[in-house]
């Protein structure tokens, strides 16, 4: 039973053994996310529990969409708002850590399949060349960091640094050239 | 040659024992790529393998959840448990409620028949 089945058998009994199945699938990245942000496995472990209540209690009031992203989302502010009381003054820092939103998925939806497949070839062929060969290694060839390294000679951090750009810079340009047509 | 589009496509979640297999190293090949993409492509995971990285060690990793995952069936009875006790006082003033006016008609009922 998938994460929307299970939100929506306890949106509408409000049974909350449905609730604690689904909250059990996300304990370890609730805890990882909260040792990222906390440092401290005892106050990651206090985090967990105030997002599992914090959660139970939205969801008697709100529907949620695309619960794993939500998770996310209230997992970090509760994590940043603990830093906050601990740290007044420093949240600007913290701010710019954030990850952005992802809203690949979307947009791949709102294409046509064959359009999309077509545009990102040509997207791809205009990206720097490390760029391109990390990419096409990564997700087409499926290698991992290491191989990749050893492959192109390039540091991981490197490899890490051309999957991300290069992933943003595609969509950029699949973005450009739709709008064109 | 797999499909571009698997680039902006999200793979399945990583099972506990993947995590701890990439934590502690153990991971190779297809297998390690596997997880490399899925972390990649998730900020969420990428967190919180990034928050685990740091623990000095994922020996203790099962034992964690398990005992968060304890405590959380136990919140959830008590909020249950909560919300059971709240309904039976509002249950109550409406049968108080209930009977008080059936009295009261009874009574006028009776005054009207017995005076007029």
């Amino acid at each position: 039973m998938d994460d929307q089945e299970l939100l929506r058998i306890y949106a509408t009994g409000k049974d909350n053994f449905y609730l604690g199945i689904l909250l059990e699938r996300y304990t370890l990245l609730i805890f990882g996310v909260s040792m990222k942000y906390l440092k401290n496995e005892e106050d990651a472990k206090d985090a967990v529990q105030q997002v599992f209540l914090k959660v139970a209690g939205e969801l008697q009031k709100y529907q949620v969409a695309y619960f794993k992203s939500w998770l996310y989302m209230v997992t970090r502010n509760h994590c940043l708002m603990q830093l906050r009381h601990k740290n007044q003054g420093r949240h600007h820092v913290l701010q710019a850590d954030m990850p952005a939103p992802v809203d690949d998925l979307a947009l791949l939806q709102k294409f046509e399949r064959e359009t999309l497949l077509e545009n990102m070839h040509e997207a791809l062929q205009d990206l720097s060349e490390g760029q391109r060969t990390c990419l096409t290694l990564f997700y087409l060839e499926k290698k991992s960091y290491q191989e990749i390294a050893t492959t192109t000679g390039l540091d991981l951090q490197q490899v890490k640094s051309h999957i991300q750009n290069g992933k943003r810079n595609m969509k950029i340009l699949v973005l450009k050239k739709m709008q064109s047509v | 040659m797999n499909d571009l589009t698997s680039i902006w496509q999200q793979e399945d979640d990583l099972t506990p024992e993947q995590v701890k297999a990439y934590l502690e190293g153990r991971l190779q090949g297809d297998a390690l790529a596997q997880v490399e993409r899925i972390i990649h492509d998730s900020p969420f995971i990428a967190d919180a393998i990034d928050g685990l990285k740091s623990l000095p060690t994922a020996d203790h990793l099962d034992e964690v959840v398990n005992t968060l995952n304890k405590k959380l069936h136990q919140q959830l009875a008590q909020a249950k448990g909560k919300r059971q006790r709240r309904k039976i006082p509002s249950l109550y003033w409406s049968i108080i409620a209930v009977v008080l006016i059936l009295l009261l008609c009874f009574l006028g009922y009776w005054i009207v028949s017995s005076y007029f």
